[in-house]
């Protein structure tokens, strides 16, 4: 292939065709490698830095090199509390997107147009929403005065003070899988944009019956866009700042959550630096032994996994 | 069981009105309650009103970040789209040392949390003394749109019929004719569906924004949140409403143009 | 002199090499086609000729010109790809006129070349449409005239009616060789189709791990294949293994399991094994014991203008056609004699290595 591009580009001469195809891509990424290198790789750096240094709350910030932010990240029962809950959010809404998602999903893909097309607007563009507004309509669905706690007083399920499910799990819960359940649609739709529907109607002229089609066969088919999803929403939402912040608020900390109140009320910046890292590393972590674990897995039956 | 297999049942259509009317809900609450007359949060119960919608224009700083968020938008996507053009022909077309460490590194914003790149840019803008001017804002966000104006842009290259560049040059087109006239032609559909998404996720970052936003240069989203850590008034309502309206016009936009499942596949 | 030369054209991709010293002469006015399997080299000596690929040794010269260094965008040969590669974003006129403007041509004399052009191919009226809004067949034509309206020297076509239907194929085979006749530009086609090769070319290089094995008139090629390879790859062929001997009455002869036949121009191999190559329609199914040999009717197949048997022999599987004159005369299961005429057999020595099986169809 590259020999072909080279070719076409005119170089005659062996070497001058050497010479290009060695410099040339370098030109072309130069830019974006440098604006990278320096842009994400030295702010990272520098906080990677600033993690091991001293903090004092009179004194500031001290270049001292430290272990003590880490050992607080990793040892104290208070950042244990917020790590568990913020992946206990997180698997929870996980698995709550594969519920709604993937079904959701498949049924759009049933639909005739211009169903079809409408319905996918309607279920992706959210996506496209600011989440500060797509969070801001469920304060307002689910507060103290909110649509949710009129319709139970009005059946009378709820007393005169109402119920409000802010700074609560069930409501920071209910706004992720809101914000996020468009990803699971999108990762499953994709797959099954490449499932041959025919596989189905052979299922059917064997014998089987339309859930048995749709468990058999449809299912394992869509699956790596199940798990992909599922990759997604569980890494965003573990380290999702806006609809916790603004749901769960002080009294429920996820992980980013306290790195914003370390760095902007606290000041510990050191302190909050080592936060980022632990949670970087777990995403990290996470993320790779997950990929690997679904390529080993789906590398002979569906290719790309 | 029904005539044609490859039709919803009763019971996926129920499910699928559930789930649009979870997906919506939250949308159609803040709509309803912009146009209260009330001075509280309430629904329109006694008819409609503009008064929050008028509010807005009493609120310059409203404006101003609105209009923050706009170039920052503008700004952000075309530089990005810009790197990410001739990277994108370099990934798809030559087979070089460092290739796939460039391909993971331009594409790792996305793994990595914008909590973190919040912190990081915070201490890093501060250190070299641009913090929470403009110029800071734009070399974040293109740090974080790149990996969508790069996946769309790679796509276009990839997808496109190389026999066509052959043709062009065998009826006589040199190297830079044949890729003005015929090779970015082809890529432009997805140049541009990776500008738009690049613009819109950028108007919407809130997470990373937070930490490199100064109040001189503060982003529509980073002022709606500050705001509601003091109140929640109809006044969120309104602009929410006003956000709502141009996205979905940009969506629609996107969609006619792209095909929004297309464009979204390369998020996330 | 002739008018494109190949000489010793060779291309290696590291260990394989994909065209070995391939000499062609190609005279002006002429349509040759590169015949032969997916890998044989064909599109990789089209390539070379194009421009878009650089042979590792030998020369491309053409009317005494060197061109074997020259830039494909200086070449000025006409190219129809497999694919089309049609301009998806450009109109129909803008395609055509594509290669005129990088000649720099003036706007009144472009727009009356491409009027000319399209109205070559009969799609005078699609000017406006975009490729995707065309059928494939007349996507073809668009890359042809595209390919035709800059006057090249030279022709070349790339598998161009792969991607149409049967039937249309056979219309555009004839469509494309009149148009050729008319213009009158020297055209090299490949092709892994030998019928369409037969049908359309004046000369036929028939090509196998990038060497040509022959190259002929089509139906020199046909009647008398060099060797074993363009026999069953050309067109259908029984394959009858035998031994060449001494006949009683002096005459050379053949000894096919035991059946001594005459031989009489079926031109001399020598003695040993050889390979007797007899064309299916040259076979003459007789009665029982009137042929030269007798058989089984093993399977009979229906298909339009003729009828297909495969009849069970001492000799082996024939594969035989008769032309479809009213029902079948023979039925399966049917006795029958087989027999045909001595200059009707082919002796082909066994290329090394090759092993083809008996009756071996392409």
């Amino acid at each position: 292939m590259t020999e072909t591009v080279m070719e076409t580009m005119r170089p005659r001469s062996p070497n001058r065709a050497r010479h290009l195809e060695r410099w040339l891509p370098l030109w072309l990424t130069g830019p974006a490698a440098v604006f990278f290198l320096v842009l994400l790789g030295m702010p990272l750096l520098m906080t990677l830095a600033l993690s091991f240094y001293t903090f004092d709350y009179t004194a500031g910030i001290d270049k001292t090199l430290t272990f003590a932010n880490y050992a607080e990240v990793l040892f104290d029962g208070y950042f244990h509390e917020i790590f568990l809950r913020t992946y206990a959010i997180s698997l929870v809404t996980t698995v709550l997107c594969v519920l709604l998602g993937a079904p959701e999903a498949y049924i759009l893909y049933r639909m005739r147009s211009p169903w079809r097309s409408i319905f996918l607007l309607v279920t992706l563009g959210p996506l496209l929403i600011s989440v500060v507004v797509r969070t801001l309509g469920w304060v307002l669905l689910i507060g103290g005065n909110g649509l949710l706690s009129q319709l139970l007083q009005g059946l009378g399920l709820a007393g005169s003070r109402g119920v409000s499910l802010m700074y609560t799990h069930t409501g920071v819960v209910i706004a992720m899988v809101h914000v996020l359940v468009p990803f699971m649609v999108i990762s499953v739709w994709a797959s099954l944009r490449k499932v041959d529907l025919s596989t189905g109607d052979a299922a059917l002229s064997l014998g089987a019956k339309p859930f048995t089609v749709m468990r058999r066969v449809i299912f394992p088919q869509v699956l790596p866009g199940v798990l992909s999803g599922s990759l997604i929403v569980f890494a965003l939402t573990a380290s999702y700042f806006a609809t916790p912040s603004i749901i769960g608020g002080r009294r429920l900390k996820v992980v980013a959550t306290s790195v914003y109140d370390e760095y902007l009320s606290t000041m510990n910046w050191p302190l909050g630096a080592s936060i980022s890292i632990v949670l970087l590393l777990l995403n990290v972590i996470i993320v790779m032994s997950y990929s690997r674990w679904v390529e080993r897995r789906f590398r002979r039956t569906l290719g790309e996994g | 069981m029904s005539v044609d297999s490859r039709r919803n049942g009763r019971l996926a259509l129920a499910f699928h009105t559930l789930f649009v009317i979870f997906l919506l809900a939250p949308l159609v609450v803040i709509i309803l309650v912009a146009f209260t007359p009330k001075g509280y949060l309430s629904y329109p119960t006694a008819g409609f009103s503009l008064r929050w919608f008028r509010e807005i224009l009493e609120r310059p700083d409203f404006i101003d970040a609105f209009y923050h968020s706009l170039n920052l938008g503008i700004v952000s996507a075309t530089l990005a789209t810009l790197l990410s053009i001739p990277a994108a022909l370099a990934l798809a077309r030559f087979r070089f040392a460092g290739r796939e460490f460039l391909n993971g590194l331009f594409l790792s914003p996305l793994m990595i949390p914008h909590i973190v790149l919040g912190v990081a840019f915070l201490r890093f803008f501060s250190e070299i003394g641009i913090g929470g001017t403009f110029a800071s804002l734009v070399l974040a966000h293109v740090i974080i749109v790149m990996p969508y104006t790069l996946r769309l842009v790679l796509a276009a290259v990839m997808g496109l019929d190389r026999e066509t560049e052959r043709a062009a040059v065998s009826l006589g087109a040199n190297p830079f004719t044949s890729f003005r006239r015929i090779t970015l032609p082809q890529m432009l559909p997805g140049v541009a569906g990776g500008w738009m998404l690049a613009f819109i996720t950028s108007f919407d970052e809130l997470t990373m924004t937070v930490f490199v936003a100064s109040p001189s240069n503060t982003t529509l989203p980073v002022k709606m949140y500050n705001y509601i850590e003091q109140t929640i008034d109809p006044l969120l309502a309104s602009v929410s409403t006003v956000i709502i309206v141009l996205t979905v016009a940009f969506m629609l936009v996107l969609d006619r143009f792209y095909g929004l499942d297309r464009v979204l596949s390369g998020k996330g | 002199m002739s008018f494109l030369t190949l000489d010793s054209l060779t291309k290696r991709y590291g260990d394989t090499t994909a065209v070995d010293t391939l000499d062609l002469s190609i005279e002006r006015g002429e349509f040759v086609s590169l015949l032969g399997p997916s890998g044989c080299g064909k599109t990789t000596t089209l390539q070379m000729i194009a421009g878009f690929a650089l042979p590792s040794a030998g020369r491309i010269v053409m009317d005494g010109r060197d061109m074997t260094d020259l830039a494909p965008n200086a070449r000025g040969f006409g190219i129809v790809f497999q694919s089309y590669a049609l301009f998806p974003h450009m109109t129909v006129t803008e395609n055509v006129g594509f290669g005129l403007e990088m000649r720099k041509i003036t706007a009144p004399e472009r727009r009356r070349r491409i009027r000319q052009a399209l109205g070559l191919v009969r799609l005078d009226h699609l000017d406006d449409r975009y490729p995707r809004e065309l059928s494939g067949g007349q996507r073809q034509r668009v890359a042809l005239a595209r390919a035709l309206v800059i006057e090249p020297p030279l022709l070349l076509l790339d598998e161009p009616l792969s991607n149409l239907d049967a039937k249309l194929r056979e219309e555009m085979q004839l469509e494309l060789r009149n148009i050729q006749r008319n213009v009158g530009t020297t055209t090299l086609m490949v092709t892994h189709d030998q019928g369409e090769a037969l049908s359309m070319s004046d000369r036929v290089v028939v090509m196998d791990q990038g060497r040509a094995m022959q190259i002929a008139e089509p139906f020199r090629a046909y009647e008398e294949p060099a060797d074993i390879f363009v026999s069953t790859f050309v067109g259908k062929t029984n394959l009858l293994e035998g031994q060449v001997a001494a006949g009683t009455n002096g005459q050379p002869c053949v000894d096919l399991g035991g059946q001594r036949l005459d031989l009489f121009g079926a031109g001399m191999v020598g003695d040993g094994p050889v390979r007797v190559s007899i064309r299916p329609e040259r076979l003459e199914m007789t009665a029982c014991r009137q042929g030269l040999v007798d058989g089984r009717v093993q399977t009979r197949q229906f298909a339009g203008d003729h009828w297909l048997y495969q009849i069970d022999t001492p000799v082996g599987l024939l594969l035989a056609t008769c032309p479809n004159c009213g029902p079948a005369s023979f039925d399966v299961g049917d006795e029958v004699g087989v027999r045909w005429t001595p200059d009707s057999m082919r002796l082909l020595k066994d290329r090394p290595k090759t092993t083809l099986s008996l009756g071996g169809m392409s």
